[in-house]
C-alpha cells in the first residue's frame, strides 16, 4: 500500500465571482521510503497539489477528489494538524517568511519538539544540537542563541530540515526547497537531504521547476503542465526517452554545459493555467506535434503520459 | 575596439568590501559573462558600470571615454545612455506598473531622438515587434503582460537608444525554463543584427556557457578566474570554479556535501 | 464605489451630505443663523426650532448647517497645504537621501514632536485669533504627519529597478519624481491626508472651542460646542449634543474613507 495515494484531485479558487481551476485530474502515489519529483513550471499547479495533501490551500478553495494518507483519507481541523506535526511536514522555498524572526533558533526548534512530540525540555536543546550537527552545522549550541536574521538562507534552509527530522516525519513535501540558494549550497542542501531522508526511510515529495534536479534526486517523476499531470514515470526512463512533447521540450531548451548551440530548440508560447486552458490538449497550442484533433479533446492521463499521440511519436531525450 | 575597459575596481561599504581589484575588458560585438553567487560582488559590479554605483577606488573606461565619479549634467548623463544601458533581473519591478508599454518605449525615444509623433510611433512598433511583442501590447499596462513579455519590453526599451553595451543582471534567472530559451535566443538574435556588446551577470553556468565568449568567474568580491567561456567551463583550474561547476545539476549528477560548515 | 464597501460608501455618502447641506445653506437653513429670537432662547426641541434655540435665540439647526463651512473649509486648507508641503519634502529627502534626508528628517521629527494645538497657540499669538492664524499653525503640524509616511513608501518605490531604469536611460531626476514617485505614490499619499483630515477636523474645532480659531458670531461646531457647554449648563444641552455629533460623525466618515482608500491597494 502507497503511503501517499492522490486520486482524481481537483483544485478550484473563487476569483472574481467565478472559480478558477488550478488543477485537475491529478493521480499521484508515493510509497514508503520513495521520492518522487513533481515537474513543471509557473501555473501547473505543482505547488497547489502538495499544499492541498496538508490542507494548505487558499481560503474558499474547493476541492475535489480522494486524498489518502496511510490509507485514510486526510482529516480535518485537529487531526489534520496532528497529522503535520508528526508525519507530514513541509519545507518551502522561502525559510525567511516561515520561522518566525523574533524567536532565537534554539526556540524554533525545540518548541516543536516539546509541543509536538512531547520532549522533555531539557534534553530537546541537547537533541537540537545534534540535528543540527547533522544537517552540517557544527557549533550547534551557539547557533541555538542566534536568531534568524544573523543566518544566511542556506543555513537556515538547513535549519528547516532540521526541525522537520526532529518530528522524523513518513513524508517530506519540499517545494522548490532550494530555488532561493546558491549553486554550491543548492548541491549540499539537496544532499543533506537525500542522505538524511534515505537513513531514516521518509518519503519525499519534491516540487521543483528544475527537471535535472529532479532526476538526480528522485526515483519518480511526474511532470505537470495546466494543472495536470502529461507525463509520470521513473526519473531515467523520463528523461532517457520522454514520452509526451512538453517533456521534451523542457529538457531541450535548457542550456546545456557541454555544448552550445546556436539557438536553442524552445517551446513557443508561455505556460498557461488550467483556467486558461482550451478544451482539448491544453499543450496543443505550444506543441511541434500537434494535429487538428489534439485541440478538440483533452487526452486522458492512463497513469504514463497523457497525449494522444504518444504511441506514435518517437522523441529523443538526454543520454 | 575596446568598448569597456574596468581597472582595479573597489568598492567598500562600511567595513565590508564587496568588490576588490577587479579589472576586465570588453571588445565590441563580444560578450562577457560574470559568473558567481549571491555576495560575490557580480552585480555591485554591474551597478558601477552603470553608474548607479561609485566605485571606492578604479577606473571605468566606456566607449574610450573615461567615466570620473562626481556628478553630471544631464546632458552628459543622456549621453552615456547611450554608451551603456541595462536589464534587469526582476521583470515585475523592472517597469513602472502604471505605464503603459507603449509608453515606456516612447519615453525612452523621445529623450534621445528628435521623432516627430508620427515616426515615434512607428518606431516604437517596429522595436516592440523586434523583442517578439505585437502592437496590440503597446496599449497594455504591465500587469497584463506574463513575466517574459516584461522582460521583453525591459530589452526593448535597453535598445531603444541603440546603446554599444548592454549589461544583463541575471536577466533570465527569473523566468519560466521554456521562457527562458526564447529570451536567450532573442538575445543571441539582437547581437547577430548590430554590433552591441554583452555584459552578462549570471549565477547559472550553463545560460552562461550558451551566451557568452569569455567569462570571470568572481567569489567574494575578487575576480579568481578568467577566459574564453567554453575553455574556463571545460578546463576550470580554480577550485572555486570546479566546485561551481560540480554543482551543476545534469544527467548522472548526483548532489554533494562539501565538508561541514562550522 | 464596490471597493470601498458598505461603511466607506455610507462615510462617502454622509460627507456628501454635510458638503451639499453647508453649500445650500441658504436654501435649506429655515432661519438666518445670526438671526436673534430671544423669545425662544433656550427652548429646547419645539416645531418652530427642530433642535432648539441657543442662550441668544439663534436657530440651533440653521447655525449646524451654516457652521459645517468654517468647520470644514479650515481643516481642507491644512490639509491641502501640509499635503503638498509635506509631499514635497518627503520625495526630495527620498530622491536626495544622504545629508539631505537626514535634515529634512530631522525637522520633520523635531515637528512631530510638538503637538498640532501649541503650534496654532503659536501663530495664533503672531497672527490674531480667526481662521488665518490656526490655518497656518496646524498645517506646519500636519506637515511631517503626511511627509514621514510618504517618505517611506518614496524610499521603497525609489530603490525598484524601473527607477534605476529611468535613470541609466538619462531621465532627469526631476521627471522621475513626477512622472513615475508621484502617481506610484498617489493612493498612499490620499490616503494618509484623509486620516488627517479627520484629526485637522477636531483640532480646529478644538481651538475654536478654546475661543482663539472661529469668533463669534460665526457660525461654527468648535464654538457650538464651547457656547452649548454653557447652555447645558442652563437645562439646554441640545446645542453642544448636536454639534458634537455632528464632529464626531464627519470625523469617523473620514477617517474610515482613508483607512478604505489606504486599503486598496
Amino acid at each position: 500500500m502507497s503511503l501517499l495515494s492522490i486520486e482524481k484531485l481537483a483544485l478550484a479558487v473563487p476569483a472574481g465571482g467565478e472559480w478558477k481551476t488550478l488543477v485537475e485530474e491529478v493521480d499521484l502515489t508515493i510509497g514508503r521510503g520513495e521520492a518522487v519529483g513533481l515537474v513543471g513550471e509557473s501555473g501547473s499547479g505543482k505547488s497547489m497539489t502538495a499544499r492541498a495533501v496538508i490542507g494548505l490551500t487558499p481560503p474558499g478553495a474547493r476541492i475535489t477528489g480522494k486524498i489518502l494518507f496511510d490509507g485514510v483519507p486526510v482529516p480535518s481541523g485537529r487531526a489534520l494538524r496532528e497529522l503535520r506535526a508528526r508525519r507530514v511536514a513541509m519545507i518551502f522555498q522561502d525559510p525567511r517568511a516561515h520561522i518566525n524572526p523574533v524567536r532565537s533558533v534554539g526556540d524554533f526548534l525545540t518548541e516543536a519538539m516539546v509541543t509536538n512530540l512531547g520532549v522533555p525540555a531539557r534534553e530537546a536543546g541537547a537533541r537540537a544540537v545534534r540535528l543540527l550537527e547533522e544537517v552540517g552545522i557544527g557549533d550547534g549550541a551557539r547557533r541555538l542563541r542566534q536568531y534568524p536574521h544573523e543566518l544566511s538562507g542556506g543555513l537556515l534552509q538547513r535549519v528547516m530540515i532540521a526541525s522537520v527530522l526532529a518530528a522524523e516525519p513518513d513524508l517530506i513535501l519540499a517545494d522548490e526547497p532550494t530555488t532561493a540558494l546558491d549553486v554550491t549550497t543548492q548541491s549540499e542542501v539537496m544532499a543533506i537531504l537525500d542522505e538524511l531522508r534515505r537513513e531514516r526511510g521518509m518519503a519525499m515529495l519534491l516540487i521543483t521547476h528544475d527537471l535535472e534536479l529532479a532526476a538526480a534526486t528522485c526515483d519518480r517523476l511526474a511532470v505537470m503542465y495546466a494543472g495536470r499531470i502529461v507525463e509520470a514515470r521513473p526519473a531515467d526512463a523520463l528523461t532517457a526517452t520522454p514520452l509526451h512533447p512538453y517533456t521534451i521540450g523542457l529538457l531541450r531548451s535548457r542550456p546545456s554545459l557541454e555544448r552550445v548551440a546556436r539557438r536553442l530548440p524552445v517551446i513557443p508560447g508561455r505556460p498557461v493555467a488550467a483556467f486558461e486552458a482550451d478544451r482539448g490538449c491544453a499543450f496543443a497550442p505550444r506543441c511541434e506535434h500537434a494535429l487538428s484533433s489534439c485541440g478538440a479533446e483533452r487526452p486522458a492521463f492512463d497513469g504514463t503520459v497523457a497525449c494522444s499521440r504518444a504511441a506514435e511519436l518517437t522523441l529523443q531525450g538526454e543520454s | 575596439m575596446t568598448v569597456i575597459s574596468a581597472e582595479g575596481l573597489r568598492k567598500v561599504y562600511g567595513e565590508a568590501v564587496a568588490v576588490q581589484e577587479v579589472s576586465f575588458t570588453v571588445e565590441e560585438g563580444q560578450s562577457l559573462a560574470i559568473v558567481g553567487e549571491s555576495g560575490s560582488g557580480k552585480t555591485t559590479v554591474a551597478r558601477m558600470l552603470l553608474g548607479l554605483e561609485t566605485p571606492t577606488s578604479g577606473t571605468i573606461t566606456v566607449c574610450g571615454r573615461p567615466r570620473p565619479p562626481g556628478r553630471v549634467s544631464s546632458k552628459e548623463r543622456r549621453r552615456r545612455a547611450r554608451e551603456i544601458q541595462i536589464v534587469f533581473q526582476d521583470p515585475y519591478s523592472s517597469l513602472d506598473k502604471l505605464q503603459r508599454i507603449g509608453d515606456v518605449i516612447a519615453t525612452s525615444l523621445s529623450l534621445h531622438f528628435p521623432l516627430t509623433p508620427a515616426e515615434l510611433r512607428r518606431r516604437t512598433l517596429e522595436l516592440l515587434e523586434s523583442v517578439g511583442l505585437a502592437e496590440r501590447h503597446a496599449a497594455m499596462l504591465p500587469r497584463q503582460l506574463s513575466g517574459g513579455q516584461r522582460q521583453r519590453v525591459a530589452i526593448a526599451r535597453a535598445i531603444a537608444v541603440e546603446p554599444r553595451v548592454l549589461v544583463l543582471d541575471e536577466a533570465v534567472a527569473a523566468l519560466d525554463v521554456s521562457i527562458q530559451a526564447q529570451i536567450l535566443n532573442l538575445l543571441a538574435d539582437i547581437r547577430e543584427r548590430g554590433e552591441i556588446s554583452y555584459v552578462f551577470i549570471s549565477h547559472d553556468l550553463a545560460v552562461v556557457n550558451q551566451i557568452s565568449d569569455t567569462a570571470i568567474v568572481m567569489h567574494k568580491g575578487a575576480v579568481v578566474e578568467r577566459g574564453p567561456t567554453a575553455d574556463l567551463l571545460r578546463d576550470p583550474r580554480e577550485d572555486y570554479t570546479r566546485a561551481l561547476l560540480a554543482a551543476v545539476p545534469r544527467p548522472g549528477w548526483k548532489p554533494t556535501r562539501r565538508n561541514r560548515t562550522p | 464605489m464596490t471597493r470601498l464597501g458598505g461603511l466607506g460608501t455610507a462615510s462617502a455618502v454622509l460627507l456628501a451630505a454635510v458638503a451639499a447641506t453647508t453649500l445650500l445653506a441658504p436654501l435649506l437653513a429655515p432661519y438666518d443663523p445670526d438671526f436673534p429670537d430671544l423669545m425662544n432662547a433656550l427652548s429646547g426641541s419645539t416645531a418652530a426650532h427642530p433642535l432648539g434655540a441657543d442662550a441668544l435665540g439663534r436657530d440651533v439647526l440653521s447655525r449646524l448647517m451654516y457652521g459645517a463651512r468654517t468647520t470644514l473649509i479650515g481643516p481642507l486648507l491644512i490639509i491641502c497645504v501640509s499635503t503638498v508641503a509635506g509631499t514635497a519634502l518627503a520625495i526630495t529627502a527620498a530622491w536626495a537621501g544622504g545629508r539631505v534626508d537626514a535634515v529634512i528628517s530631522r525637522l520633520l521629527d523635531i515637528l512631530f514632536a510638538v503637538p498640532g494645538i501649541v503650534f496654532a497657540l503659536v501663530t495664533v499669538a503672531v497672527l490674531g485669533p480667526g481662521i488665518p492664524g490656526v490655518v497656518t499653525g496646524l498645517a506646519v503640524a500636519y506637515t511631517p504627519y503626511v511627509a514621514r509616511v510618504v517618505r517611506s513608501a518614496a524610499l521603497r518605490e525609489r530603490s525598484l529597478p524601473y527607477v534605476a531604469a529611468a535613470w541609466v536611460q538619462g531621465r532627469s531626476a526631476f521627471a522621475i519624481c513626477t512622472r513615475h514617485l508621484l502617481p506610484n505614490l498617489r493612493p498612499i499619499i490620499v490616503a494618509q491626508s484623509v486620516s488627517a483630515l479627520g484629526f485637522a477636523v477636531i483640532d480646529v474645532a478644538a481651538v475654536s472651542f478654546l475661543g482663539l480659531g472661529v469668533q463669534p458670531p460665526t457660525a461654527d461646531w468648535g464654538l457650538m460646542v464651547k457656547s452649548g457647554l454653557d447652555s447645558a449648563q442652563r437645562g439646554q444641552p441640545l446645542e453642544a449634543i448636536a454639534a458634537g455629533v455632528m464632529i464626531a460623525l464627519v470625523v469617523a466618515a473620514v477617517n474610515m474613507l482613508g483607512d478604505r482608500l489606504g486599503r486598496r491597494r
